[in-house]
């Protein structure tokens, strides 16, 4: 098996991770970025390109207070708060251009400098990949990990599987950054970001036995596309935009469900949409219909354009509808997951060694995400990650012995429970799950809901002991798929039982069994953490 | 129910070695290439390697030849007969899935990020220009059509050189990519055009002719 030996491992090559590893390399560190797919890309390139840099301290501590209905950690928005300011300069000296600089108003912050880069993120996803390319940073790209090596409590390695060539890699490291991203597929086709989110830093996380944190919050945004399949999940852009002074929201029987979408917070939005979708009137294709025409007089007196409204709109729906001239079929997306593995204000888990940075990180977000901070938490988290990575010491240690033979164990325990004329497909499974999660705990959930979800899922990772993988092969999406399968059947449990255990409505996690917020009970982090290979879970304040 | 016929080239691996295998998909009038490539994989053959990710135009990791030109499977229109290959000049892995990872090592072989310095004397300030070139997903389709990288291993090719012009007229470049192009082979370049951008980078227009010290192209602005 090749074995690779670095101060720090990076599994990740987003914006969190790279900036993760060129900032440790820059203390000295000898590192490596490990990427799924390859680097610059994820959902950071995918974004809308917005980065928070405000530099009120004072005021951004206070409205991400409010906008993470107490379950944000204090310590995380501090570190926030103080260094975000940095965060236009940092990425500029990385070749960073930023097209638009003024801020207009942004949800949830009364000072934003939200800056938004040049062709959304897509130069940022060329500029990630150019600092790894010109610092002495190796990449690994197509490359998946499958499992981090913790002997004794301490993380020191990881068993990767190279996609291109299929074999199995090995990697000691003395520290290690999951930066994976986040879990947003788990609601295919209603999911606006990257197939490779699946969610799989969770289960590494929980696997190696750090814990998570309120994994039931999930930001859904309202108006996304729902037909046909290629295309549903697809973001339309900001409800003020797209509906203007003038849209308006109506069900299958023409009644009216909700207008001045602009007026109206965007999670109250999103509510009033999924209660529509699951009590009253939804169309045939689960969506609601969006009428736009009474914003075309406007348009003259320039309170609305349908320009911003994505090309892909147009190539779903047709050219007519995409100028507001018919009415579209829209449903909520989900867009980015607030919980996840729980850090202290240097990323620390409680594993010695392993760091966790950007959408798998946990506990900033709290109920909600506040525009501009999906980027601008990657570059403030990476930085204090990488720095403290390479802190105390960067001198490579020896191969350590015990790690080789664990890694050839598990490659031998994988490899002999893969049934390769299985009568299963993974991706079928997938796709069940995954229409599951939307059903039962996308939206407005409940008790007999997230019941049925956790034992579908139970009865899931039994099947996938069947799934047919096929010869293990150069980019075998098969095996891919069964790898991803696995991990995002953890993380769906974990997402699942946290639904379960908060008996509130808070932030994006909506009960209709409990509807209201419960400050006496539940202003507390709900953890996550396995015990003897079960999920368990305890209450804490916020760190 | 219509049905497409897809007819896609499967192989192991780089050899060359290719046969054709031939699919019926269901066909719905807005449906994608990509969407028939899924139903493929979900319901006939799960052995299909290709890839994609963010499922339009965002990622360029779906870019194939459809029908004989190099597209994002994500924003064609499946057509009743289509016939689907791995892009061109490129090193296959297997079927339609090719190996990037040349290209990151290009990147660092060819320095193609920005090389801060002292600032070049004479170098004009072009962020109009860095702003058309900027906005490249790396989706290779522009590699791929090119005739001339098949017969000329020291000509870079349309994609390398995009970047090298992103480099160039981005405002903190401080190295002489002009020079640099000459180096990585632009006078050989035929200008048959055959670039074609799916994002709508012109790169005769906006790369290869201000290179080759034809200005008046690039002159103009939107």
């Amino acid at each position: 098996m090749q074995s690779y030996n670095y101060d720090l491992v990076c599994v990740g090559g987003g914006g969190a991770g790279v900036m993760a590893a060129i900032v440790a390399a820059a203390l000295g560190a000898k590192v490596a970025v490990i990427s799924k797919e390859p680097a610059g890309l994820g959902n950071t390139r995918m974004s809308g390109g917005l980065i928070e840099s405000q530099s009120d301290e004072g005021l951004m501590f206070e409205d991400l207070t409010i906008g993470g209905e107490k379950l944000s950690s204090p310590r995380l928005l501090r570190a926030m708060a103080k260094e975000a300011k940095h965060n236009a300069e940092v990425l500029e000296e990385l070749g960073h251009i930023f097209e638009i600089r003024e801020s207009g108003p942004t949800e949830g912050f009364r000072k934003p400098r939200s800056l938004r880069g040049a062709h959304a993120a897509v130069w940022l996803g060329q500029v990630l990949r150019g600092v790894l390319a010109e610092r002495k940073v190796d990449l690994f790209e197509d490359m998946m990990v499958i499992e981090l090596l913790v002997p004794e409590g301490a993380a020191r390695g990881l068993l990767a599987y190279d996609l291109v060539s299929g074999a199995f890699c090995l990697f000691q490291a003395a520290k290690m950054v999951l930066a994976t991203g986040g879990a947003t597929w788990l609601f295919y086709p209603h999911a606006n970001g990257m197939s490779s989110s699946t969610g799989d830093g969770y289960a590494l996380a929980l696997d190696a036995g750090a814990e998570l944190v309120d994994m039931e919050q999930i930001q859904f945004l309202p108006l996304a596309l729902t037909h046909p399949v290629a295309f549903a999940g697809r973001y339309l852009g900001g409800q003020r935009m797209v509906a203007g002074p003038a849209g308006v929201l109506r069900n299958a029987r023409g009644e009216v469900v909700l207008d001045h979408l602009g007026e109206h917070p965007v999670p109250q939005v999103t509510k009033a949409i999924f209660t529509e979708l699951k009590h009253g009137s939804p169309s045939e294709h689960g969506g609601l219909s969006l009428d736009l025409s009474h914003n075309i007089p406007l348009r003259a007196q320039g309170r609305w354009s349908p320009e911003p409204i994505r090309e892909v709109a147009k190539f779903a729906y047709g050219p007519q509808a995409a100028r507001g001239e018919e009415p579209m079929d829209v449903a909520p997306t989900a867009h980015t997951t607030l919980g996840g593995v729980r850090v202290d204000e240097w990323c620390r888990t409680g594993v010695e060694g392993l760091y966790a940075v950007g959408e798998v990180m946990g506990g900033l977000h709290g109920g909600d995400r506040l525009s501009g901070m999906g980027l601008g938490e990657l570059f403030v988290f990476g930085r204090r990650a990488g720095e403290d990575a390479a802190r105390g010491g960067v001198e490579s240690t020896s191969f350590d012995p015990a790690l080789e033979p664990m890694a050839r164990e598990k490659v031998a325990a994988l490899e002999g429970s893969l049934i390769q004329d299985g009568v299963v497909s993974s991706l079928s499974v997938k796709e069940e799950l995954c229409r599951t999660m939307w059903e039962k705990v996308g939206g407005l959930r409940n008790e007999r809901n997230l019941r049925e979800a956790l034992e579908r899922i139970a009865r899931w990772k039994v099947q996938r002991g069947q799934c047919r993988v096929g010869r293990l092969r150069r980019f075998n999406l098969e095996f891919m798929h069964y790898l991803e399968l696995g991990f995002m059947l953890t993380t769906s449990e974990a997402i699942c039982i946290s639904a379960l255990v908060r008996k509130e409505s808070r932030g994006c996690h909506q009960r209709e069994d409990y509807p209201d917020r419960d400050d006496r009970n539940w202003a507390k982090n709900i953890v996550l953490r396995k015990r003897k290979g079960k999920i368990t879970y305890y209450l804490a304040e916020p760190l | 129910m219509r049905v497409a016929h897809l007819k896609i080239a499967r192989s192991e691996d780089s050899t060359g070695a290719r046969h054709w295998q031939e699919f019926e998909v269901p066909w719905e009038p807005r449906s994608s290439v990509l969407e028939a490539l899924h139903y493929v994989a979900r319901q006939l053959d799960p052995t299909l390697a290709f890839r994609y990710g963010c499922r339009y135009k965002k990622c360029g990791l779906c870019a194939m030849l459809i029908s004989g030109r190099p597209r994002l499977a994500c924003t064609v229109r499946l057509q009743e007969e289509t016939v689907l290959e791995p892009l061109t000049n490129l090193r296959v892995i297997r079927d339609l899935a090719i190996d990037r990872r040349p290209f990151f090592d290009a990147l660092r072989r060819h320095i193609l990020f920005v090389a801060r310095g002292a600032a070049m004397p004479g170098k004009p300030d072009r962020l109009d220009a860095f702003l058309r070139v900027a906005g490249c997903l790396e989706c290779l389709c522009c590699h791929a059509m090119c005739p001339r990288i098949a017969e000329d291993v020291s000509f870079a090719g349309p994609f390398l050189f995009v970047k090298l012009a992103q480099m160039h007229y981005h405002p903190a470049d401080s190295l002489d990519r002009s020079s640099q192009a000459k180096e990585m082979g632009i006078e050989r370049c035929r200008g048959c055009g055959l670039c074609f951008c799916p994002y709508g980078i012109p790169i005769q227009r906006d790369v290869i002719k201000p290179f080759l010290g034809d200005h008046a192209g690039a002159a103009r602005t939107e």
